[in-house]
């Protein structure tokens, strides 16, 4: 199989992407079922294509599906339902487009979604009989390129010249992130797949070699491909070979995004060369890009804030860039200069830190407890965590806190005593962290504190002031919106067992829930 | 419980540690406090010149009387608010127990116990009674018993109860004071009614005071009763039984044994300023009498200036 594209006929062929109606199914589906492994980032490449789509792939939010932990039949129920659309415009006459994008699993001949299914052979043909003009697939998956040595499907044809001259491209493309016999692999680097990555970060521009602000099908398979096997080259696993089949008649390769239309972006000089990273808010890549000197590179970013980074041999350079619906120009003389190893990603060494401020209320599940022992209590606190120390999306913190509050003693036959009560409670947490979107994180995690409570009686000097020490195990959930590179509001909620043994052994269960905001050292 | 469970509970309840508790404020409120037992005669305003010429004597001493005899109580409870004051060192679902040396006498241990007596389920908690015990024992050797009381009441300000103290124990254990009487001192209190009552026995004399049964009433609006006995300096000995007013005006009754052995009784009121206002002295004991030969003293004063005590 032919692993490069013929660019150079499709480039002189032309391109089109206007009045073509599209439609995209997208899923992500890091579990795979029995005797595979969680893959770690999924999903988010199918959120990063999701997104890239509908932005600047000319994909209507209406006509784009993304599935995430489905299984097969929800993949084929989404199938079924574009089809009907594509098959509605296209009696409309309208021209039209399916490309469908898979993450995930794959083995032995089958998508694997979950504990389910779905025969590569019925995704292919799903495809080739797909009522649309041009019906592309896009696959993340290990051994995908298998899709493309299937038997009944012709080889490219020789283009036709006449038949180009009346109709844009028609057919079938199958492109796969590796070879029928390959690992698709992932980095925590870049936090996600080579393959997807580099694919990402062609649709946004850098793929863009004719310098038309189109990035075509085969631009962008080109740069993946080129990419993907230069970054894999020297991984353990070897290099990852990307390959397509490509069965499109008609005049003009498929646009895949237009970056015109897109309202800002980052503009890469002419003046210098070398390739660049871009990150989000998350220190995770977004982007990259490879340029020579003499040419300019955009990248169509959505608006918000990133890192521009770009690694030398003894340094590396960053800067802050806030993409509006301008085009920011970058230039090297307009970064910082720093160490090496204080670069946290793409090589970097070391975990990101932040620290967390945080102010919160604690209530015990008993009513007994809380109107007696144990009653509401305000806090603050803070927190130091660790990401990218452990992998896996893990991250560990210590947190410290204090709080306090006043209440009233009622034991039977006596009257109602005044309390003032503090406490201050520290603990180490594990947690894994779940990009929900580009901005939005949910944490889940466990946590082991210790728990100092002390209280006194107000205006009771004969009474002893109480004290109780004892560590809590438990579990946290938390939310992250970032709302700047180094800034995320984040809403917390705790639930710990406390194991209470002085008047009598009782099991009692408490809440936290703290509103606070995170701030990222480093870039 | 799952196994794993019961592990992780072990290991907390290795780490769980404090004093954080209600029942043991539970228990410490149901002791007395010092302030609690206290005689409280009141304060007479300034004295000016007396129409009878002369103060009441026994006005003032019922105030000195009170003031021993309050310190004597504090004396007694003041260990216990020093237990009440600290941790207990056992717990037990209706026992406490305080186990301490002794600060201001080396060598000696002090355990004092309080058990909450079982009652009926629902019972009021006016009626809880408790069992309290000080032990105390010097060198290892054996425990003492210097203080039994049973209390009645969750809260002891509101609550009855008696205190004995065993004033030959504290001796032997050289734990006692050098004014201690010998003997027990009874020590029976009820705050629960609308008047205040502390009778104190004192077995045998001691702490300033001679032996006698002292008896207190006092009522919420600061009027009362006091019975006491009063020696003069001339070796009298006077058993009154007073009356007062919450502003201090007062009348008495007094069964007198003078130092000639002859005995009688004498009557008198004063007023808020502790100046005589009516007085019948028959063995011409008070001073104004004093130069009068017994029984001829008159009717000092009027009738009708004695206040109207409870």
């Amino acid at each position: 199989m032919n692993r490069l594209l013929p660019l150079a006929l499709l480039v002189a062929a032309g391109a089109a992407r206007a009045d073509v109606h599209r439609f995209a199914l997208v899923v992500g589906d890091s579990q795979g079922g029995a005797g595979t492994r969680q893959l770690r980032y999924a999903e988010r490449d199918a959120r990063r294509i999701h997104a890239i789509l509908t932005r600047l792939g000319g994909v209507r939010e209406d006509d784009a599906r993304l599935l995430t932990g489905a299984d097969a039949d929800d993949l084929r129920r989404a199938l079924l339902d574009l089809e009907g659309r594509a098959r509605s415009a296209r009696e409309r006459g309208e021209e039209t487009l399916l490309l469908v994008y898979y993450s995930g699993h794959a083995k032995d001949g089958d998508l694997r979604l979950r504990d389910t299914r779905m025969p590569l052979t019925e995704l292919r043909q799903r495809l080739q009989d797909a009522p649309a003009d041009v019906r592309i697939g896009l696959l993340d998956s290990c051994q995908s390129g298998a899709i493309t040595r299937m038997k009944g499907v012709r080889p490219a044809p020789a283009f036709d010249v006449q038949r180009a001259r009346d109709a844009g491209p028609r057919g079938l493309v199958l492109i796969a992130s590796s070879a029928s016999d390959e690992e698709s692999q992932e980095s925590d680097e870049i936090a996600g797949s080579f393959f997807t990555h580099y694919l990402a970060s062609g649709l946004l521009g850098d793929a863009d070699a004719s310098g038309d602000g189109k990035v075509t099908l085969a631009e962008a398979y080109a740069y993946a491909y080129g990419r993907t096997v230069g970054s894999t080259a020297e991984t353990r696993a070897g290099a990852q070979h990307p390959v397509y089949l490509y069965d499109l008649g008609g005049a003009g390769d498929v646009v895949l995004t237009e970056l015109a239309p897109a309202r800002g972006g980052l503009l890469f000089g002419a003046m210098d060369e070398g390739l660049y990273v871009v990150l989000d808010g998350q220190r995770r890549a977004v982007a990259e890009v490879a340029k020579a000197a003499g040419s300019s590179r955009r990248l169509a970013l959505a608006p918000g804030s990133y890192i521009v980074k770009k690694r030398l041999e003894d340094a590396v350079l960053v800067g802050d860039v806030k993409v509006g619906d301008g085009v920011i120009e970058v230039a090297d003389a307009q970064l910082s200069r720093r160490k090496l190893e204080d670069d946290p990603q793409k090589g970097a060494s070391g975990p990101r830190w932040s620290v967390l401020g945080s102010g919160g209320y604690q209530f015990f599940f008993d009513s007994a407890a809380r109107n007696g022992l144990f009653p509401p209590a305000v806090l603050a606190g803070a927190e130091v965590s660790a990401r990218d120390d452990l992998g896996h999306q893990l991250a560990w913190g210590i947190d410290v806190a204090v709080g306090g509050g006043t209440s009233t003693l009622r034991l039977s036959g006596v009257p109602d005593i005044p309390v003032r009560f503090g406490e201050l409670s520290g603990g180490v947490s594990l947690w894994r962290d779940f990009d929900l979107t580009e901005r939005l994180t949910a944490s889940v995690g466990a946590r082991l504190a210790f728990l100092y409570l002390f209280r006194s009686f107000s205006g009771r000097s004969d009474l002893p002031s109480q004290n109780f020490f004892t560590l809590t195990p438990g579990a946290q959930l938390a939310l992250g919106w970032r709302f700047s590179p180094r800034w995320t509001a984040v809403a917390r909620a705790r639930a710990n067992y406390l194991f209470y043994n002085v008047d009598k052994d009782q099991s009692l269960g408490y809440a936290e829930i703290a509103l606070g905001v995170d701030y990222a050292f480093g870039f | 419980m799952p196994s794993g469970f019961k592990a992780l509970a072990g290991v907390l309840l290795l780490t769980a540690c404090g004093n954080l508790s209600n029942e043991d404020i539970a228990f410490v409120e149901a002791l007395p406090r010092t302030g609690d037992l206290h005689v409280r005669v009141p304060v007479q305003s300034a004295q000016p010149a007396c129409a009878l010429g002369e103060a009441s004597q026994w006005a003032v001493g019922a105030r000195d009387t009170g003031d021993k005899l309050n310190a004597a109580v504090d004396a007694v409870l003041g260990i216990i608010d020093a237990i009440r004051a600290s941790s207990p060192t056992s717990r037990k679902p209706d026992l406490r127990v305080w186990s301490f040396p002794d600060q201001k006498h080396p060598g000696v241990r002090i355990e004092a116990s309080l058990l909450r007596v079982a009652t009926q389920p629902g019972s009021d908690p006016a009626a809880q009674p408790w069992s309290f015990a000080i032990d105390a024992r010097r060198d290892g050797g054996p425990f003492l018993e210097i203080l039994y009381a049973y209390f009645v009441g969750a809260e002891a300000r509101s609550g009855q109860g008696v205190i004995a103290i065993n004033f030959d124990d504290t001796r032997a254990l050289q734990i006692n004071g050098p004014t201690d009487p010998t003997g027990v001192m009874m020590v029976h209190y009820d705050l629960g009614g609308p008047a205040r009552t502390v009778r104190i026995e004192l077995g045998a004399t001691g702490l300033g005071l001679s032996q006698f049964s002292y008896f207190y009433s006092g009522n919420p609006d600061g009027s009362g009763h006091f019975d006491y006995l009063f020696p003069d300096a001339q070796g009298n000995r006077f058993s009154l039984q007073t009356a007062f007013t919450a502003a201090g005006a007062g009348r008495a009754h007094m069964a007198v044994r003078t130092s000639s052995g002859a005995t009688g009784t004498i009557d008198q009121c004063w007023d808020a300023t502790a100046c005589l206002t009516y007085l019948v002295d028959p063995l011409s004991i008070t001073p104004i009498c004093a130069a009068i030969p017994a029984p001829l003293c008159p009717v000092q004063g009027s009738l009708s200036a004695c206040p109207a005590v409870p």
